[in-house]
């Protein structure tokens, strides 16, 4: 997960007050939602700018969801979504994609899994008749479990094993949530991946993926009402296979110690520094609150005029790189993180305590005005970056919907974070960073 | 943290560079290109579009790393990632604050061959961005504080390479294929000559490759020719007119020998280089569209199918056209458990063979060509910074400002006999392949 729900729309000046730059407004997209009889949700956001369309099918279920032994599932499962179906042979729907230059990928994430195909608008009712069949006609033999699961292994090797820093973080993870299921890793344990069995990916399929689960996203050079006969022609056939689901995880408690996590390895040569505390996500917060830690995180660390990169590397000169940031996009309690790496000789201890610093200075004196407008205009101006670019709008609103928001959450997230005050974004500091909410890690050379 | 279904970006990590710039252009869609030609002779090529209210400014000043005097390698990529470090009476601190309270993305960085940047504005802010934009090129500080953190992040950076096998093996490769060449050196500098770089030297790179002889420009969004013209006409006026740049030689590989480095991790790096062809090449297109057929990026090609698809023995494996300036190859590779890797070799040595003697199918052929001219625009043309990055591309190539609709005939030319000729011609003779892991492959 790495969206912040940060994303868009009318750029308003802060609070009204003058500022040094010109304001822009956007009008919002012109975003069409509907909902078909089988509960299927639909967002269309037309982009006519290039001949080209993004389709993605999203569904609400992620690692977080799997049962209790079985971590991986729903990665291996989204694996698997591509060989075939009882209508259509294995690799036959990417051949399609790929003979008119189309892209293709899937993902998952703790919260969702999510489809897509990038392509000519001429060929959205192909791509929606191969997603909506693989919605409910998968298909698996042991022949293909297999070779997979290599597959999804040697992933893991990659993505974990090779890479000293993804080594420390997966212990981070499962130390910060030591009861929610996001401490455990998307890609799963490697000693329940081995045992992952058809019958296991048949299960988690049958329980989440139905249309009264999903979001269908498309954007681009596209017709609403166009898009909706087509949904309504292909995923309309797929009959609701589950009960409406509502998803309740378990609580993390309340955190009431800090956590200190040393790795050694002998392929790292440079120390560095990380500390995520647990906060809540734009879903469960209180009013107001994410888009506080969303601030905080931008005066804190969100870009090269941050205190961190101010004080770390620009005046102290102790580190090549400093910053925060505040996941706020899931479903449940979320995390909020510093990182540092030190300059030449500098110690690692040293960076810590000079993050402490920062952090302390600002919870004891609070943020300034400027740097408060300065986060919201720059948080509002990349949203209006965001706008250039069609996947990254359907990657937003899959995002927000299949989380739990809705269009609210993108449509008036400007005026929200407009409304946020000084007190506010100090509340918000004084409430969360407080180190027994933290676990703080240290990857270091093999000694 | 997302997991992909494929590696999103295939083979990363082992390859050499990946500076290729696919172009096809297909022309189901024309983009309407003017040329701007500014009074005193300064080009551009532009797309006017206004349905989002942004401009995306590319830039590409011929001369990379390359160009880095003997001994002070590094200084040119040093000097692409000083450029918006302070310019102008803005010091660093100050010029990255306008910067960013005025929402203009903007910066440089040096490849091999070139150094390309540029910026992304929100059309309100242009006036002011231009005139940032003509302080980052004409004067930028390159205060000594800001040289020596930069350096500090190189050497740090350079450590590390000392001891990662994907940059240890992306290395030998390097010195394997180019030998002395400055394509055979490190782009961003080694252990000794980082020590030695001076802000003269840094002075000295930018004076040398930013000029008004050697820049491509291509723009994007909301602003009109006219105001184009007055824009770049007074952005780069302070320029010299000529680049100073040092002749760099061509270069042909040569390839088959084996090599293995021993490093202990969870899996053994492969990677092959076999010969390729540049982008201004005739037959081109031929090679690109075999490509693709043996292990371009989708989910279909032959390596993809019979190595991860069949057997499940890695996560990501490709093979890649890759083309430079002054040189050109084909290569490949993917990561697996040690002690898989000389069966997953040993199918991608068959698979290659197979591709030399045999050839794709006519069905392969025509699936490969459709997928060809249809990617272009689905690739390459969706967000506003892409189209102007094309539209540098197709300048810096020579293709012409016509190009995009000449492309389906090239593609079309292509027949079954002209892919299995390339193929026997770039593959017969035995890849070039190293090995990094626990053991011998």
């Amino acid at each position: 997960m790495a969206l912040c729900v940060s994303g868009m729309l009318a750029v308003m000046p802060a609070n009204g007050e003058e500022t040094k730059t010109a304001q822009i407004s956007l009008a919002p997209p012109e975003v069409t939602q509907t909902k078909l009889d089988n509960g299927l949700e639909i967002i269309v956001i037309p982009d006519r700018r290039a001949p080209v369309v993004t389709h993605m099918i999203w569904y609400k279920a992620g690692s977080a969801d799997e049962p209790t032994g079985k971590s991986g599932i729903a990665h291996f499962l989204e694996h698997l979504m591509f060989k075939g179906t009882k209508t259509v042979p294995a690799g036959e729907f990417s051949k399609k994609v790929a003979e008119i230059g189309g892209q293709e990928n899937a993902f998952t994430s703790v919260d969702y899994t999510a489809y897509y195909q990038k392509i000519a608008p001429e060929a959205l009712e192909m791509a929606m008749g191969y997603e909506a069949d693989r919605m409910h006609n998968l298909i698996l033999s042991d022949e293909v479990i297999e070779p997979e699961k290599k597959v999804i292994l040697e992933e893991r090797r990659s993505r974990i094993d090779s890479e000293p820093r993804s080594i420390l973080q997966e212990t981070v993870e499962a130390t910060l949530f030591k009861h929610h299921p996001y401490g455990t890793p998307i890609i799963g344990w490697q000693n329940e991946m081995l045992g992952l069995s058809k019958d296991d990916a048949i299960a988690f399929y049958n329980k989440f993926y139905s249309p009264n689960n999903a979001v269908l996203v498309v954007a681009g050079d596209v017709e609403p009402s166009e898009v909706i006969a087509l949904a309504q022609k292909t995923y309309g056939k797929v009959e609701k296979r589950v009960e409406d689901i509502v998803r309740q995880r378990v609580v993390e408690p309340e955190p009431v110690t800090s956590r200190i996590i040393n790795y050694e390895d002998p392929r790292v040569t440079k120390p560095s520094f990380s500390r995520m505390y647990l906060v809540p996500s734009y879903i469960g917060a209180a009013a107001k609150e994410a888009e506080s830690l969303e601030l905080l995180a931008a005066i804190l660390g969100g870009s090269s005029t941050s205190r961190l990169y101010k004080s770390l590397v620009l005046e102290k000169e102790i580190s090549t790189s400093a910053g925060a940031w505040y996941q706020g996009g899931s479903y449940d309690m979320t995390k909020f993180g510093f990182y540092g790496s030190p300059r030449g000789d500098e110690k690692i201890e040293d960076v810590e305590l000079a993050v402490d610093e920062v952090i302390n200075q600002l919870l004891k004196d609070g943020i300034t005005q400027t740097e408060l407008d300065n986060a919201r205009n720059n948080l509002l101006k990349s949203a209006i970056f965001d706008r250039d670019s069609q996947t990254n709008m359907a990657r937003l609103y899959g995002t927000v919907l299949s989380i739990g928001g809705d269009l609210d959450d993108i449509n008036l997230w400007p005026e929200r974070l407009a409304a946020v005050t000084i007190e506010e974004v100090n509340a918000v500091a004084k409430k969360y960073l407080r180190k027994n909410r933290s676990v703080t890690a240290f990857l270091r050379p093999q000694s | 943290m997302i997991l992909f279904h494929k590696f999103k970006s295939m083979l990363a990590s082992s390859m050499l560079v990946f500076a290729i710039f696919i172009v096809n252009v297909s022309n189901v869609w024309a983009i309407d290109i003017q040329e701007v030609v500014t009074p005193s002779g300064i080009k551009a090529w532009l797309v006017e579009d206004y349905t989002v209210p942004l401009i995306s400014v590319s830039m590409e000043f011929t001369g990379g790393s390359t160009q880095d005097p003997a001994g002070l390698e590094g200084v040119t990529s040093i000097m692409g990632a000083m450029m918006d470090e302070g310019a102008g009476d803005l010091d660093t601190a100050a010029l990255k604050a306008e910067l960013e309270e005025r929402g203009i993305e903007l910066g440089f960085s040096a490849d091999r061959d070139n150094v390309s940047g540029g910026m992304k504005l929100i059309a309100t802010e242009k006036e002011r961005a231009f005139e940032l934009l003509k302080m980052v090129l004409t004067a930028p500080k390159f205060e000594a504080a800001s040289l020596e953190r930069i350096r500090a992040g190189y050497i740090s950076g350079a450590k590390r390479n000392t001891n990662d096998p994907d940059s240890i093996l992306g290395k030998r490769i390097r010195e394997t294929l180019f030998k002395d060449h400055p394509y055979g050196r490190e782009q961003r500098g080694t252990l000794n000559s980082l020590e030695k770089i001076t802000r003269d030297d840094i002075v000295s790179r930018h004076q040398a490759l930013f000029a008004r002889d050697n820049v491509y420009i291509g723009v994007v969004g909301a602003i009109s020719k006219e105001e184009l013209m007055v824009e770049l006409e007074r952005t780069l006026s302070d320029l010299p007119q000529q680049a100073t740049l040092v002749e760099i030689p061509d270069i042909v590989p040569v390839y088959g020998m084996r090599e293995h480095i021993t490093f202990e991790s969870p899996q053994t790096t492969v990677s092959l280089a076999m010969p390729g062809l540049k982008r201004n090449a005739p037959d081109f297109f031929a090679a690109h569209i075999m490509n693709h057929i043996l292990g371009g990026g989708t989910f279909s090609s032959w390596l993809y199918e019979e190595i991860r698809e069949k057997r499940g023995l890695v996560y990501g494996i490709g093979t890649n056209l890759v083309t430079l300036e002054h040189t050109a190859y084909l290569g490949g590779g993917f990561a697996t458990k040690p002690d898989q890797a000389k069966d997953a070799l040993e199918l991608t040595l068959s698979e290659i063979k197979r591709m030399a003697t045999d050839g794709p199918t006519q069905e392969e052929l025509d699936a490969a060509k459709k997928f060809v001219f249809g990617t272009y625009a689905i690739s390459n043309l969706d967000t506003s910074s892409k189209i102007s990055n094309v539209l540098v591309g197709l300048q810096s190539s020579k293709l012409g400002i016509d190009y995009i609709n000449k492309r389906a005939e090239f593609i079309d030319a292509v027949s079954l006999d002209v892919v299995k000729a390339m193929a026997r011609r770039l593959l017969s003779d035995p890849p070039m392949v190293i090995t990094i892991g626990p053991g011998e492959v």
